[in-house]
């Protein structure tokens, strides 16, 4: 930055900081002035957690005006903070609201001081999504409640306008994704470190079908997902196996998100693993008569081979020779099954995103499971389930 | 006055007692200026200075398990760190791995800068707090298997004073981590004013004396320090034994710990050895001793034993000799390791270990063993005050009782536990429910709970206390609900400890000895502390001693006779012939 400064001299760089903004915010005028105007109320729910025990019901009123192209959210109508980990920070209630706004807004629009002059917030303190208070603990800030702020505004959106917004992405953090710890020869001593094995659920858009590894809404897949083979050198572990599962994407004209298996546990000693696995029983939601994606669950296989259940948000140990199954969300469906394109429909059952069954009961399209169309079938069909 | 000029003895006794003058101008300040209830109400501080090259010098008034090691090793780790000191600098330490007792002992080291630049000596303020940041509103996290599920925040010897300001950025941390930060603050303030305090006498004394009389009087007091503990171990017949002291089963520590004490007396060269090598490992949970508490804990149980005249420091600490390893549950703790109750539980083990086997290796020294802690009655209480919505936590002295015998005394009775020496005072109930919202029904020490002999054990206290107008939090670690406090030379045991809630319908149901307890209104806390160990047989404790104990309620009259011999007539005093027959019965079915 010194260097820069050096080169076109600092006055040139606060000049163009300026501009620049005034540029943003013009794109971004023009941009909610395409978006559909309106007034809309969402809701997304977390599920019960240890200290929200109720589960915790985020409240989204969202509008949209052309007159003064302003995007007005207001976020004061929720739960006071609660005592958990769950809290947004004020940082985190702010940007998942910007980003569910910028999932939906095109993407030359810069993001910057200068578009978001155009979003208009209100928050409150001691609010669970606000202005946490001190001593309240906001652990967990960037992804459960987050997620759920961010999904509500680009569902609100999609309300709004056919053609506009997204359905909900996966909720997190499954253990597929949680810290594991422990003590191993191989390490040298202890280890604690974040893995990203698996997960799923991305949101379909109004025009495309899910990014399927696409994190969770807040990431915007960012993160990568391990390679298998690194982690098991670095940790004392065996991934038995990982996989997307079929049917687990929200059904719709586009398709969310399949949610991901993922089968792991120690090979030296006990392996703990942290994780706080919203969505096990509230499912992501689709939009527009999309569908919504699967819950996520989790489970601990014995030596026998027998599944325990364990709690959505839990530090479980696994001891060696056991292994945790892991079940991640998948992301919900936008706009009706029963318009999507049969070709994509043939697409799907031929690459195993979904079943045979599925695309003949709920997209109206029969089709073999090499992905053969029966055209007459399939019109009949779809021709009674529009009816 | 030049280095080889010797002192008199009075000339060395006025500079000795202005230096504990300034730690007691320190202690006055801390005590009188502390925020919170476990400082300016029950004394849980200490003071002292220590040399340019980290010895204690002096420690006026102080608790035994905060000074005697602890100070000098901190004030190392200060010069390890830090290899340039100037004037206004001031440190935190509370890393139990870098010389402090545990985390919540908030310790500020002043060093003391002359005119020249040069590093003189040390000043030490080092303050129990009321809440250190750990993961449950209690500074004694006995189950906590690590020191990040313990909580506490770690300051290994950094800077939080330059040129007499603040360092901001740590205050900061400290307000953002530790409950109720504005009772944090006050403490704070007041330690480093205690220590600033310290600094300021102290160079007042060198502009008055000059710095090298003080340094040629520090070597000279050392050694005549040395000569004094060296001529009293020399008193003592040689010999050597192993005494087992154990710690009750807590989480972390299934078994129990048995605390194996190796102890040496070596009177041709005058040293006392305390080997503790022969220990367990490190456990998973917030027992283990720091270096510091390791060291303190041996030298403890050494001081009681010796006359009290010798002076504590640097100079008899030489005769001394303490032998730890790594890793062990009684040593060197690694990293990281909690030792987030290392100054009492297993710390008092050690200690106890020590005076009992210089009790059983030399007749007429030594002490039983004083009794554990730390029950409900001490314990850290939390909660949001009614109305207010205010949060408050903070240590309670309310009642512990439990002293040992010695070969020539009964029990101090309010000691509080081997390693506090009673320097810590039992809280006013009164004080206790203006300042938070507890109802104290009831405290008393209860008969029979001392343990006996030719002196008695002090009694454990019973303590009722419960929440008023809210619900309460009770953190506590209450070592000797199952191995009481052993008595010496054929001395009794102490009672044992126990804790319960008794419910709104009266109901009592017994608690964990190690727990953090919720107690709603209307409930009630019912805990007894332990008893210390009595010295000698009971059967030799004079009639008329026995006879005032039943008249005040110490021992009941069924104990009087059954464990002590002694009949009792319908008057309250001794039936003298029954009580020779008695007690010669009893001596013929012991033999």
């Amino acid at each position: 930055m010194l260097a820069l400064g050096a080169e076109i001299g600092w006055d040139m760089l606060d000049q163009y900081a300026e501009q620049w903004f005034d540029y943003s915010e013009q794109l971004m005028i023009s941009s909610i002035r395409r978006m559909p105007a309106g007034k809309t109320t969402t809701f997304s729910r977390h599920d019960p957690f240890p200290g929200a025990e109720e589960g915790i019901d985020v409240k989204v009123e969202f509008e949209i005006r052309h007159e003064d192209a302003i995007i007005e959210v207001d976020l004061r109508d929720n739960p006071d903070c609660l005592p958990c980990g769950l809290n947004l920070s004020q940082a985190c209630t702010e940007s998942a609201v910007l980003l569910g706004i910028f999932n939906s807004i095109e993407e030359e629009v810069p993001t910057n001081a200068g578009s978001l002059r155009r979003v208009k917030m209100h928050l409150r303190e001691n609010c669970v999504v606000g202005i946490p208070r001190h001593p309240t603990s906001c652990s967990v800030a960037t992804t459960n409640v987050a997620d759920c702020v961010g999904n509500s505004v680009t569902r609100a959106i999609a309300e709004l306008g056919d053609g506009y917004g997204m359905a909900s992405t996966g909720s997190i953090i499954p253990p597929s994704i949680g810290v594991i710890s422990g003590s191993s020869e191989k390490t040298g001593g202890a280890y604690v470190n974040q893995i990203f094995l698996g997960w799923g659920g991305g949101a379909a858009g109004p025009n495309v079908d899910a990014w399927v590894t696409i994190g969770h809404i807040g990431v915007a897949g960012g993160a990568y997902l391990d390679s298998i083979e690194l982690d098991e050198m670095r940790f004392p572990m065996y991934v038995t196996g990982r996989h997307f599962i079929a049917d687990s994407g929200g059904v719709g004209r586009t398709r969310g998100g399949e949610a991901f298996f993922c089968e792991f546990g120690p090979t030296e000693g006990d392996m703990e693993i942290g994780y706080v696995s919203n969505g096990n029983e509230h499912a992501p939601e689709g939009v527009r008569g999309g569908g919504d994606g699967a819950c996520a669950n989790q489970f601990r296989r014995d030596l026998n081979g027998d599944l325990h259940q364990l709690d959505a948000c839990a530090q479980a140990v696994i001891p060696e020779g056991h292994t945790m199954v892991s079940y991640s969300c998948g992301g919900g469906g936008y706009g009706p099954p029963v318009e999507r394109d049969v070709g994509k429909v043939a697409h799907d059952v031929r690459e195993k995103w979904i079943s045979v069954d599925v695309a003949k009961q709920t997209y109206g399209v029969v089709v073999s499971s090499g992905g053969v169309i029966d055209q007459a079938a399939t019109d009949k069909l779809r021709a009674g389930q529009v009816a | 006055m030049s280095e080889a000029t010797a002192f008199d003895g009075v000339q060395m006794a006025i500079l000795n007692k202005r230096l504990e003058g300034i730690c007691r101008k320190m202690a006055n300040t801390l005590f009188r200026t502390g925020r919170s209830g476990v400082l300016n109400t029950a004394r849980d501080f200490s003071c002292c200075i220590v040399t340019a090259d980290n010895l204690l010098l002096a420690a006026a008034e102080s608790l035994p398990i905060h000074v005697l090691s602890g100070p000098d090793l901190m004030a190392a780790a200060m010069q390890e760190f830090h290899p340039v000191l100037k004037r206004g600098d001031a440190f935190l330490n509370n890393s139990p791995y870098h010389g402090c007792s545990h985390p919540a002992d908030h310790t500020i080291l002043v060093p003391v800068i002359d005119d020249d630049g040069r590093h003189r000596f040390t000043m030490v303020a080092k303050a129990h707090q009321a809440d250190c940041g750990n993961s449950l509103p209690t500074t004694y996290m006995g189950g906590a298997r690590d020191v990040y599920q313990e909580g506490a925040l770690i300051f290994p010897a950094v800077r939080v004073q330059k040129n007499f300001q603040d360092v901001e950025d740590i205050v900061r941390m400290c307000r953002m981590r530790i409950r109720v930060p504005e009772q944090w603050w006050g403490d704070y303030l007041a330690e480093m004013g205690a220590a600033r305090i310290g600094e300021r006498e102290l160079m007042a004394l060198a502009a008055e004396v000059g710095w090298d009389t003080l340094d040629a009087f520090t070597g000279q007091w050392f050694e005549y320090s040395e000569q004094r503990m060296a001529s009293e171990i020399k008193r003592l017949p040689a010999g050597g034994m192993t005494v087992t002291s154990s710690h009750d089963p807590f989480p972390g520590a299934p078994d129990g710990i048995d605390v194996k004490v190796k102890l040496t007396i070596d009177p041709a060269d005058g040293v006392i050895e305390v080997d503790l090598r022969d220990n367990q490992d490190c456990l998973p949970c917030g027992l283990n001793l720091s270096e510091a508490c390791a060291r303190t804990s041996a030298m403890v149980g050494v001081f009681n034993s010796v006359d009290h005249t010798v002076p504590p420091n640097a100079g008899s600490f030489r005769r001394i000799r303490v032998l730890l390893r790594e890793n062990c549950v009684v040593g060197i703790p690694l990293h990281p390791t909690s030792c987030s109750v290392a100054t009492t539980n297993v710390a008092d083990h050690v200690a106890n270990g020590v005076q009992r086997a210089i009790a059983e290796l030399a007749e007429g020294s030594g002490m039983a063993e004083v009794g554990s802690v730390i029950p409900p009655s001490v314990g850290v209480i939390s909660g949001l005050k009614p109305i207010t919505g205010e949060a408050f936590v903070n240590q309670v002295f309310l009642g512990f009782g439990g002293g040992a015998a010695s070969p020539t005394a009964d029990a101090w009775v309010t000691i509080g536990h081997v390693g506090n020496a009673g320097l810590c005072y039992q809280d006013s109930a009164e004080v206790d429910e203006q300042v938070f919202p507890i109802f104290v029904k009831g405290r008393q020490f209860i008969p029979d709970t001392g343990g006996a002999g030719r002196y008695r054990g002090g009694g454990g206290m019973q303590v009722e206390f419960g929440p008023d107008g809210c619900d309460l939090e009770v953190g506590y670690v209450s070592d000797g609900t199952m191995n009481p406090a052993q008595g010496a030379c054929g001395g009794g045991p102490g009672g044992r400890a126990q804790q319960s809630v008794r419910h709104a319908n009266g109901e009592m149901e017994t608690l964990e000895a190690c727990a953090q307890v919720p107690v709603r209104e209307g409930k009630t806390i019912v805990c007894l502390s332990c008893g210390g160990g009595g010295f000698g047989s009971p059967l030799e404790r004079p009639l008329t001693e026995v006879v005032s104990d039943v008249r005040e309620k110490w021992i009941s009259t069924e104990a009087a006779e059954s464990v002590y011999g002694v009949v009792l007539n319908v008057d309250g005093e001794a039936d003298i012939a029954a009580s020779e027959a008695q007690r010669r019965e009893m001596v013929s079915a012991a033999d």
